[in-house]
């Protein structure tokens, strides 16, 4: 159904004056089955058009640009709608500018293609977390539904369907996952990277390597010991963040 | 014309029209709504329904009962035409007569027969059947 195909897509448009700029993120962009673009500009007021325009989740944005450069066209859109800005330049004196105007990456020109992508999952995060914060309220960032099935697991002899947003938080224990949903504990024979393949990443993040959780379940994050952060949930659970996946949690936060 | 209903656990059925009425139904974009809608011509009223609040559908002759909390409404539409107006991700034919929006289902308990029968959150009771097994199949793979 169209429904289902239309959610799932970032809708992307490109700024840039030079030409072969546009085409280096266009053809980088063609293997990402997520992103659609929408538009491609060759200058900043063109930009501007296309962003009153049409909705669009994710903004490859050059600085230097006849007519309006990428900061100016941020000006004048002056927030509103949740994007995600990716700044594109060769000259790295923006790069602060950017940042501080809520970019959420920045793009040196030439870059490499393990940087971009870097830069499309900082965007993926980013956009994320904004449908998380409407999905409780029932209502999708992007205007499309998005639906993730159920989580389905096996136990005593019947199969039981969890809803994500029903699930609070998922532990490891040895070969076992304990999945938390209402106050229930479901055991299941398996590893944590399978279980965080089915959850919606949408609506959980991986705080440690045995521990992933419902982002709408954190109540806050407490100090720990050695500059350790550790999370305090609705239900009173405190889950430690691991320190590799520290960063992950804190791109959450930032924005 | 006045349908019966099985399992329904003694929802209280308002229908909004009787069987002679029963509407037509179509899916629609309003211009400015966020999420499309189910329409149902019943008669001079038109019934407006978020797709996604249908629990259960099931056959009754030539009509369709839509179950929507205590509420439930007949169409005049077949099984096919259903399937195509409703998210495949989310609405999953498992009987000649039952769709069911997985939202709503609690558990899923397995029968002798390779059947199953399906249990929703308030409690209905409904059967799948072998021969549907394959709509199911894509979705009981990633059971843990």
């Amino acid at each position: 159904m169209e429904l289902t195909q239309l959610s799932k897509l970032m809708r992307v448009v490109i700024a840039d004056d030079e030409p072969l700029a546009r085409e280096r993120i266009r053809s980088l962009l063609e293997s990402e089955r997520d992103c659609e673009i929408v538009a491609e500009c060759g200058d900043g007021s063109e930009a501007l058009a296309a962003l009153r325009q049409g909705s669009a989740d994710l903004v490859f944005l050059d600085v230097e640009m006849p007519k309006l450069d990428g900061f100016g066209v941020l000006e004048a859109l002056g927030g509103g709608a949740q994007r995600a800005f990716v700044f594109v330049t060769a000259d790295d004196q923006y790069a602060l500018r950017a940042f501080d105007e809520g970019a959420v990456d920045f793009l040196l020109k030439p870059f490499q293609e393990e940087r971009f992508q870097k830069a499309l999952d900082r965007a993926r995060a980013y956009l994320g977390r904004n449908i998380d914060a409407t999905a409780e309220a029932g209502v999708p960032s992007n205007g499309s539904p998005t639906y993730s099935a159920p989580l389905i697991v096996r136990t005593k002899g019947k199969l039981i369907f969890l809803r994500m947003r029903d699930i609070d938080y998922v532990r490891s224990a040895g070969n076992y996952v304990h999945i938390y949903a209402g106050g229930e504990r479901y055991s299941v024979y398996a590893s944590m990277g399978s279980v965080e393949e089915r959850l919606d990443p949408a609506l959980f993040i991986r705080i440690h390597r045995s521990a992933i959780v419902n982002v709408a379940r954190i109540k806050e994050a407490v100090p720990w010991f050695n500059g350790e952060h550790a999370l305090v949930l609705q239900d009173g659970t405190e889950l430690n963040i691991g320190r590799s996946y520290r960063d992950r949690f804190e791109q959450l936060m930032a924005s | 014309m006045k349908f019966s209903s099985a399992n329904n656990n003694g929802k209280a059925l308002s229908d909004s029209v009787n069987g002679r009425e029963a509407g037509s139904i179509k899916l629609l974009r309003l211009r400015n709504a966020r999420v499309p809608r189910l329409v149902i011509k019943a008669g001079t009223r038109r019934i407006f329904l978020q797709p996604e609040k249908i629990e259960w559908i099931e056959a009754e002759r030539d009509y369709m009962r839509l179950h929507i909390g205590r509420e439930s409404h007949l169409v005049r539409e077949t099984m096919q035409q259903m399937e195509k107006l409703l998210d495949p991700q989310r609405f999953i034919r498992v009987h000649r007569s039952t769709i069911v929006n997985l939202e709503f289902v609690r558990e899923m308990q397995p029968l002798y027969s390779g059947d199953y029968k399906v249990i929703l959150r308030d409690g209905t009771e409904l059967s799948s059947s072998r021969a549907y097994r394959a709509q199911l199949r894509p979705l009981l793979r990633q059971a843990l």
